[in-house]
């Protein structure tokens, strides 16, 4: 019972956590190229752009820096024997993760949120590139971590213990940087529906003179959708073939010679994601060709403003086709998961899973309303920060 | 770099990352936990806002680096504090969640009734947060309820005893000093001049040389003192230690009847980094003490990662540390304009 409700709490946790994560390391990296525009050629409107999707970003920055605090404590809480087996080699990517990766987008995205209307155009880029550095490397850090869980490489097992043997491999570990690249193009993709979507809202019932602007934002929207959805297909398809080398088992599942109730899942949730993956291509076609005739139609604004779960859902199945597909494996080949399980009262893990789930109930409410005032707002005469909020 | 050289570095540098995390996190939590007594209005409530939100996230990741050390470094202290300690780290983890939120999410919404519960959740939070690590660090010098096997002793609550209450309410008194000091040097306006005057009024001041004392006594801890370990026998001079730590905390209590806020700051930091120090040294070479038998408590060589990894986080903590701290050295400089009551 353990077992069942630590994976249960586990799952939620973090797929609570990865409604923030894929919309904020994409979009910082939106706001990055606004803010760049605007240091080059200091133009006003990339300013207000910027500004206007930073608030977008923070709030959800906010919810999502937080919750993955949660993950750290279970390890420790609910998967104790796992961290034990896996300590020698899961720790220093942990620790990396910290003290390069965290450290920095913590440090500035304090500046960021509470001082950008005293910054000048230089330290403005300097801010949201460090953040933008920090969110990077801490999901290349964190994948590090987790691509060793997939294929175990730089270690062995000595019968009670990962020992580690090769840094570098485990660094260099080839799933990871498939999975780093695949990971980082879908949360962009997404943001860029998000872009495009609060855009199609503000064309449709925004304020009369933010509506330039948002042509502009909706512009790069369509972009960015467009340039990663080429790109997904294309290194996905090599992602699958390099899977059919180390995880057999899971294209096994994915292919259907594996008809076990989850591999059926795992099938499905493939499909589903290869199938919103050429939809996106198709979608992003379409958009950047008939630009002018989205900029005039109400209608297709009107649908635009609702395809932002479409990623989310893409995500969501692929993330399901990695995770399930490695099961029954914590360490792919190596532990199983119900092996890395605490020795904890199940009274306790009783306690955490159900508050947990009311706490964050409370929080998606919080973090659903605060973005939505915040988009409806649309773009204000002051410079951020909190100034004249 | 061999093994026990390396287990004794990364002991110094958790205990530093401890050090470095509450010696800061005390005044942002202090001055966030006197919002809702402190603030006449929402003007003042904005100023610390400001004044604790620009550093917070920063110094949370000193917590994180801290608890992910211990993880690289130690795996077996982190696993099994961790599980012991199940019901703690989940509140604590509830009351970090809710003060990063609401630090940030305070005034997004102009809306009175939601102002005013996100003002009480940040205070009540704040409070709860340094709390509750007051209880773990006083516990993680004095033992935690671990048998033999490694395996919690005793229910749920076995962790709060008078000491571990002690060094949690010692923890929240020199926040609550800090805090109010933090205020006073950090924003301008009727808020600064009121804030230390306030909680003098209610007696904080004479908390921390109070509580220190309860703690340094070990009362209710047995034979498991901090002042029987290794270093304090081997060397008696380290005595020193807990002396000025008493010291400092009368600093405290002098500087905050005198209402002098600057010396006030100091003395309630150095007062935080001390008590850790003292505490780290008297623990010393035991990672994980336990409070059932010392015999059970888990050392740096029972623990210790192999050294191959060991010497990966070593390095890598050599070459960031000094990095980190000269950016947020330089943040603290270049962002230390005071905040004013209309333009925070």
């Amino acid at each position: 019972m353990v077992e069942i409700l630590s994976r249960l709490q586990f799952a939620l946790t973090i797929a609570f956590h990865f409604i923030f994560v894929p919309l904020t390391v994409g979009l910082i990296i939106i706001v990055l190229v606004f803010e760049f525009r605007y240091y080059r050629k200091g133009e006003e409107k990339f300013k207000k752009l910027s500004n206007y999707f930073s608030d977008i970003f923070l709030i959800n920055y906010a919810f999502g820096i937080v919750t993955g605090i949660a993950m750290t404590v279970q390890f420790g809480t609910n998967w104790g024997n796992f961290s034990i087996a896996m300590g020698d080699v899961f720790g220093s990517p942990l620790v990396l993760e910290a003290i390069i990766a965290f450290f920095l987008e913590s440090t500035f995205n304090g500046i960021w949120f509470f001082r950008r209307h005293a910054l000048s155009k230089g330290l403005r880029l300097l801010t949201v590139a460090m953040i933008t550095a920090g969110t990077t490397l801490s999901a290349v850090w964190i994948i590090t971590a987790n691509g060793f869980m997939h294929n175990p490489v730089g270690a062995t097992w000595n019968g009670t213990k990962m020992v580690l043997e090769d840094f570098g491999q485990i660094v260099l570990n080839p799933y990871t940087w498939y999975m780093f690249v695949h990971n980082h193009l879908s949360a962009i993709l997404l943001s860029g529906f998000v872009v495009l979507a609060i855009s199609s809202w503000h064309l449709l019932k925004g304020k009369a003179e933010d509506k330039e602007l948002f042509k502009t934002a909706a512009r790069y929207g369509t972009w960015i959708i467009l340039i990663t959805s080429i790109l997904l297909p294309v290194l996905g398809n090599s992602y699958l073939a390099y899977l059919n080398t180390v995880q057999p088992t899971k294209i096994d599942m994915i292919t259907g010679l594996d008809t076990a109730a989850l591999a059926v899942v795992v099938r499905l949730s493939f499909h589903v994601m290869v199938g919103l993956g050429f939809v996106f291509l198709g979608f992003g076609i379409y958009t950047t060709v008939f630009r002018k005739r989205y900029e005039q139609s109400p209608t297709l604004q009107k649908y635009y403003i609702y395809l932002v779960p479409l990623p989310y859902i893409a995500i969501i199945a692929g993330w399901l086709v990695t995770e399930l597909g490695r099961q029954p494996w914590i360490i792919y080949g190596i532990m199983e998961t119900s092996a890395g399980v605490s020795d904890v009262p199940v009274s306790q893990v009783w306690f955490s899973l159900i508050t947990i789930v009311l706490f964050y109930g409370i929080l998606f409410v919080m973090d659903y309303v605060l973005t939505i005032a915040r988009i409806k707002k649309g773009i204000l005469a002051h410079e951020g920060g909190v100034v004249n909020e | 770099m061999n093994s026990a050289f390396l287990g004794d570095a990364l002991f110094v540098v958790i205990a530093l990352s401890w050090t470095v995390y509450l010696v800061q996190e005390i005044f942002i939590t202090g001055s966030s936990a006197l919002n809702l007594t402190l603030a006449k209005d929402e003007g003042e409530r904005k100023q610390i806002q400001v004044a604790s939100g620009l550093h917070w996230d920063g110094i949370e990741v000193w917590l994180i680096a801290a608890i992910v050390l211990t993880f690289g470094a130690f795996p077996l202290a982190f696993a099994t504090s961790f599980t012991v300690l199940y019901v703690v780290f989940f509140l604590l983890l509830y009351a970090l969640i809710t003060r990063g939120v609401v630090i940030e999410t305070l005034y997004k919404l102009d809306n009175s009734r939601w102002i005013r519960a996100n003002a009480i959740a940040w205070s009540v939070s704040s409070g709860l947060i340094v709390f509750l690590l007051g209880v773990y660090v006083t516990s993680l010098f004095y033992g935690l309820p671990i048998e033999a096997d490694h395996s919690a002793s005793g229910s749920v609550f076995a962790l709060f005893n008078v000491t571990t209450i002690g060094g949690g309410l010692l923890f929240l008194s020199l926040a609550l000093a800090s805090g109010a000091a933090w205020i006073a040097l950090t924003t301008e306006g009727a808020l600064a001049d009121n804030a230390t005057a306030l909680i003098k009024k209610y007696g904080i001041f004479l908390m921390p040389p109070v509580f220190l004392l309860l703690v340094f006594m070990g009362f209710n801890v047995l034979d498991n003192s901090i002042f029987i370990g290794v270093l304090f026998t081997a060397a008696p001079i380290l005595f020193v230690l807990p002396a000025l730590t008493f010291v400092t905390s009368l600093g405290v209590l002098y500087f905050g009847l005198k209402q002098q806020a600057d010396r006030l700051f100091l003395f309630a930091l150095l007062t935080m980094a001390l008590f850790l120090v003292t505490g780290f040294v008297g623990t010393y070479p035991i990672v994980l003490p336990s409070r059932v038998d010392p015999a059970f408590g888990i050392t740096i060589a029972d623990a210790m990662t192999q050294v191959a990894s060991a010497r990966i986080i070593f390095i890598a903590v050599c070459f960031f540390y000094p990095l980190i701290l000269f950016y947020q050295g330089w943040k603290y400089k270049r962002f230390a304009q005071k905040v004013k009551p209309h333009d925070a």
